[in-house]
């Protein structure tokens, strides 16, 4: 049965054993012939498709990707304005005396970490010719700018903080409705307590996150 | 332009978000046509189909976009936004509704002359999604069962037999039409 409706849907003749059969058997020739019917119609169906002029739709895609495309140079531009105000929130809020060490993970090297090698960590997101390390490529985590890159084999705490939304609207995490509320934030921390990359928690939805630096 | 052409679509799509504008040309050609093959036929609507297709690519190219290439082929992602979009746009039908209860399909109006073709395509819109989205991709878009299965995102014996369901819904609906059709003619003929 499934060799005759496949036979027929592509429209190639039926073979000698086939003929035969369709020959002796009246209920399988009209579905053979129902099959081929359908067949032709639809090709007659294909035929009378025309996708049309592609130029008003294309000049429309590719206007609000120029856009669009401004807009976020712009907000790359202000994130990086702000972002010295956003390291300075962040070594306050590691350095503040109600930041609670029990909250400190353990040191570890950076690899483990940043799932990334590290050449240039601390600027990956400067270096516009390097698509191919953006910071998805890092578990997640965004670098911090204006900060001394890791030294190579350097081991780094992941500390959770409560963090100010705007301090990461700063960083380059795209916060909906950004407000007055802190979120909390896992900060990467070298040997030397400096901040050196953020991310937000696995609770919160990676798809919403938008990376004004890639 | 010409070497971009070469690029898989997961490349051009990196590169669109590094704010490449070809790469976005480049996609825009290799996947309008099908999206909108899909969508109109899906629809059996020409407008739905226009909307449909643009609101793709503008998803496609919106800050932040979802498309992740561990989860499959970018062509997949875009298929996948199109059948939401036409989810959306579309009230759930099921076989039991009444022809009459669903809008004339304005696809191909003036282009199917053939009242029993036209039949046909009308019986298309009223098949269930799945059975549907089979014909669609396997016979009216000529896709192999493979890459159907990876549009429709479920396996290749899925796909076969949605297809082979649905075929069989129309061969009936076929039949009736060009039973009626023979009794017009043979109606005609009578003096
Ligand atoms: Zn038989």
């Amino acid at each position: 049965m499934r060799e005759l409706v496949e036979q027929a849907r592509i429209g190639a003749p039926a073979g000698a054993e086939l003929a035969a059969h369709l020959a002796a058997c009246p209920n399988c020739a009209a579905l053979w012939d129902t099959e081929r019917e359908l067949s032709a119609r639809f090709r007659q169906i294909r035929q009378s498709v025309s996708a049309g002029d592609p130029s008003a739709g294309r000049k429309c895609i590719l206007a609000q990707f120029q856009s669009q495309r401004r807009r976020t140079l712009w907000q790359r531009g202000f994130a990086w304005t702000l972002a010295p105000v956003a390291v300075l929130v962040l070594a306050l809020v590691l350095l503040a005396p109600w930041h609670h060490p029990a909250r400190r993970g353990s040191a570890v090297p950076a690899n483990d970490v940043l799932s990334l090698s590290l050449p240039g960590w601390s600027g990956a997101a400067e270096d516009a010719d390097s698509p191919e390390i953006g910071p998805e490529d890092s578990a997640g985590f965004l670098p911090v700018p204006f900060v001394p890159p890791l030294a190579s084999g350097e081991a780094v705490r992941v500390e959770r903080v409560e963090l100010p939304q705007a301090a990461l609207v700063c960083m380059g995490f795209a916060v909906e409705g950004v407000s007055q509320n802190a979120v909390t934030a896992e900060v990467v921390v070298g040997e030397d307590g400096l901040p050196r990359a953020v991310r937000l928690p696995d609770s919160l939805d990676m798809q919403d996150r938008d990376f004004y630096f890639n | 332009m010409t070497s971009l052409k070469l690029r898989t679509d997961e490349e051009l799509y990196r590169r669109i978000r590094n704010g490449d504008q070809e790469s976005v040309a480049v996609l825009y050609e290799r996947h309008r046509e099908p999206l909108y093959r899909y969508a109109l036929h899906m629809s059996g609507n020409r407008s739905t189909a226009e909307e449909v297709t643009q609101e793709v690519f503008l998803r496609l190219i919106a800050p932040g976009g979802g498309f992740d290439d561990q989860r499959g082929s970018l062509e997949a992602y875009l298929f996948g936004i199109a059948r939401n979009l036409l989810r959306r746009m579309r009230p759930a039908m099921s076989l039991e509704q009444a022809p009459e209860q669903m809008a004339e399909p304005d696809a191909l109006r003036d282009l199917l002359q053939d009242e029993t073709t036209a039949a046909l395509y009308r019986a298309v819109q009223e098949l269930p999604d799945a059975y549907r989205e089979a014909v669609v991709l396997c016979d009216l878009d000529e896709r192999s069962y493979e890459e159907a299965a990876r549009l429709m995102d479920c396996p290749v014996g899925t796909v076969r037999s949605r297809l082979y369901r649905a075929r069989a819904l129309l061969g009936a609906k076929l039949r009736k039409a060009s039973g009626r059709e023979l009794a017009r003619e043979q109606r005609d003929r009578l003096p």
